[in-house]
């Protein structure tokens, strides 16, 4: 099991009335894709947050590649989510002044993964990025080259579960469709579990199973 | 990788990066430089004068008496008659005595009449005695001996006549030019006022201030039959023949009867130099520090700014794994690569400056200021200012670990 949800509430004030996530039951297999659709603000990152384990969650039980993340310490999390979960996110989130390389290392270098630079470049070849720009800062990539370092940090440390939340949300309609079209070839090649959220339903076609972020969060409905 | 990160981060907001650069270099080059004119401004005076026990001159301040009779700084209230000269140099506990007469100069620099007992016990550094480059000790009355710094500035050779010129104003109207002198001796270096001085025997200093226009020529010998035996000197410096007797004989100056005179032991006159300079150096000093403190604060102020801007950045090595404290580190490792670039580049500043300013200082304020500056005491500044950097970068680091901790809400 990749991710398993039980009676899983979570709010940022201690009020049970103020929850943001109350989820009774939910599950992820391994290899398995699913496609979380919803409005903004209705709680969908804050979901992502709790399964990567950058905040702890106050009640229930959510488990991770059969790993309980409550009894981790924040560094035990840290170092988990840095081995086991690549994260792609809205934007594609690359730091400007570094090269497609040094924004791919940090990623092994934080899951104490030593890859070479062969195995870096190695990926990058994979994913069809031209061996010119992968020494250029990344602020002068073209929003297609910055999607494939995006994912290439994302799969660095061959991970088990890749979260990607709105991803597409800056791209127009030609960058996003082969933006997710990568995506899905790589996460089928890598075998890893892949959640991606977002409140395009457009995007639900690259998915066999496909959910609504409101029906599997109670507290959502509340709102 | 940190190194990578805080090196590429810094490089990628160069503008107010280097801005922060270069007002803590400014602000290390000002206590840097305050601090070691400071240490060699006091090694320089310490090491003008070795060996001499006692310096005596009319009385006045034991101050006033130690500036211009071995630092040619000002000028002295009154003279000591030949006599009395005579008198106490022939005491039995005086071993050897150097009369000084000074008044004149040579194109600003100082001429100082003098007995070749001079070049025999004048002391300089650790009792390091006074040596010729080139020539010999003045002989006859209108030979002059001329300090390293004198030959080289003024371009003079030996057998070079030079005229001296009344008083000591770099420009003067009355000059001696009945009697020109002769150089024949030009000493080597020695860091000390020596270097800048005209060196001419007390029977010179005599003939050019008579009026002696007609009978007397500079080829005249020291032992002709003319008297000139000078009536007055400016000072003179005493060597004891037993350090015992020192406090002994200068009460004994001090209470001489035909004569008020005042004689000091040079170190103890260095000390209250030291006291009287010891507040204003404390000043220098206090200000050079809120100097280094302000640009330590705009250097917080910096990277404080810079957190605002770099939410993304952080939370973005959050989420592919950097623990909160990975990014207080980074912030303070760009603190610290800051502080290092400014003291790299401080130290070259001044190092060039001493460098081009050796010169200058020397010849203008009579100080021997060595270029290194790579001192136990410059050690300990950087180590003050790595570890005020530490501190000062401390706030914005606190709030890059603030925002990583809170930054997934």
């Amino acid at each position: 099991m990749t991710v398993n949800i039980k009676q899983l509430r979570f709010g940022y004030s201690p009020s049970p009335e103020d929850s943001i996530i109350n989820i009774e039951s939910w599950k992820l297999n391994e290899n398995e894709q699913v496609f979380l659709h919803g409005p903004s603000g209705c709680g969908k990152s804050t979901l992502l947050n709790l399964i990567s384990g950058l905040v702890p969650y106050t009640s229930g039980d959510l488990s991770v590649l059969n790993q309980d993340l409550s009894r981790m310490t924040s560094s035990q999390r840290d170092r988990f989510r840095a081995n086991n979960i690549g994260c792609v996110f809205q934007g594609l989130n690359l730091i400007p002044y570094l090269s497609a390389i040094e924004n791919i290392q940090p990623a092994s270098r934080f899951a104490n993964q030593n890859p070479t630079i062969e195995d870096i470049h190695a990926l990058l070849d994979s994913l069809q990025l031209d061996a010119k720009s992968w020494r250029k800062p990344s602020s002068d990539l073209s929003m297609g080259q910055k999607q494939r370092v995006a994912i290439a940090r994302a799969l660095i440390n061959r991970p088990k579960l890749i979260i990607a939340d709105e991803p597409t949300s800056s791209l127009d309609q030609s960058n996003r469709n082969g933006f997710m079209q990568l995506l899905m070839d790589k996460v089928a090649e890598e075998h890893c579990a892949l959640i991606l959220v977002s409140h395009d339903l457009e995007l639900k076609s690259y998915f066999s199973r496909v959910e609504s972020f409101q029906d599997i969060n109670i507290a959502g409905d509340k709102s | 990788m940190m190194f990578t990160l805080a090196r590429k981060s810094l490089a990628n907001r160069k503008g107010s990066v280097l801005l922060t650069i270069m007002a803590m270099a400014v602000s290390l080059i000002v206590l840097l430089s305050v601090d070691h004119i400071r240490q060699q401004t006091k090694t320089s005076f310490a090491s003008t004068v070795s060996g001499v026990d006692l310096i005596v001159g009319s009385r006045t301040s034991g101050l006033n008496l130690l500036l211009y009779s071995v630092f040619r700084i000002g000028n002295p209230t009154a003279n000591i008659s030949w006599t009395t000269y005579s008198e106490l140099s022939s005491h039995p506990k005086v071993a050897w005595t150097i009369p000084i007469s000074l008044g004149d100069s040579h194109k600003g620099y100082r001429v100082m009449g003098t007995t070749t007992d001079f070049f025999k016990h004048f002391k300089y550094g650790k009792k390091r005695p006074i040596k010729f480059d080139r020539g010999d000790e003045f002989s006859e009355v209108f030979d002059v001996v001329l300090g390293a710094k004198v030959a080289k500035r003024l371009n003079y050779s030996l057998n070079d006549p030079i005229v001296l010129a009344h008083g000591i104003a770099a420009t003067s109207f009355s000059m001696h030019d009945q009697h020109p002198f002769k150089v024949v001796g030009i000493l080597e270096p020695t860091g000390t006022p020596v270097d800048q001085t005209l060196l001419v025997s007390l029977e010179g200093i005599e003939a050019i201030h008579k009026n002696w226009q007609t009978d007397f020529t500079s080829q005249t010998k020291l032992d002709a039959e003319v008297d000139l035996t000078p009536k007055s000197i400016t000072a003179f410096m005493m060597g004891l023949t037993s350090r015992m007797s020192t406090f002994r004989v200068q009460r004994s100056i001090n209470q001489y009867q035909n004569e008020p005179l005042r004689a000091i032991l040079p170190g103890v006159a260095l000390s209250e130099l030291w006291q009287i300079m010891g507040s204003v150096e404390n000043i220098l000093l206090l200000i050079s520090y809120l100097v280094l403190l302000a640009s330590l604060l705009g250097l917080s102020a910096m990277l404080l700014a810079s957190i605002r801007e770099r939410h993304q950045e952080i939370q973005l090595l959050r989420v592919i794994g950097a623990p909160a404290w990975y990014i207080f580190l980074i912030v303070e490792l760009e603190a610290i690569l800051i502080a290092i670039i400014s003291t790299a580049i401080s130290l070259c500043v001044l190092w060039l400056g001493l460098f081009s300013l050796q010169d200058t200082l020397l010849s203008e304020f009579g100080l021997q200021v060595s270029g290194n500056i790579f001192t136990l005491k410059a050690l300990t500044v950087f180590g003050i200012l790595l570890a005020t950097t530490i501190v000062a970068a401390a706030i914005p680091s606190a709030m890059a670990y603030r925002t990583a901790k809170v930054i997934i809400k």
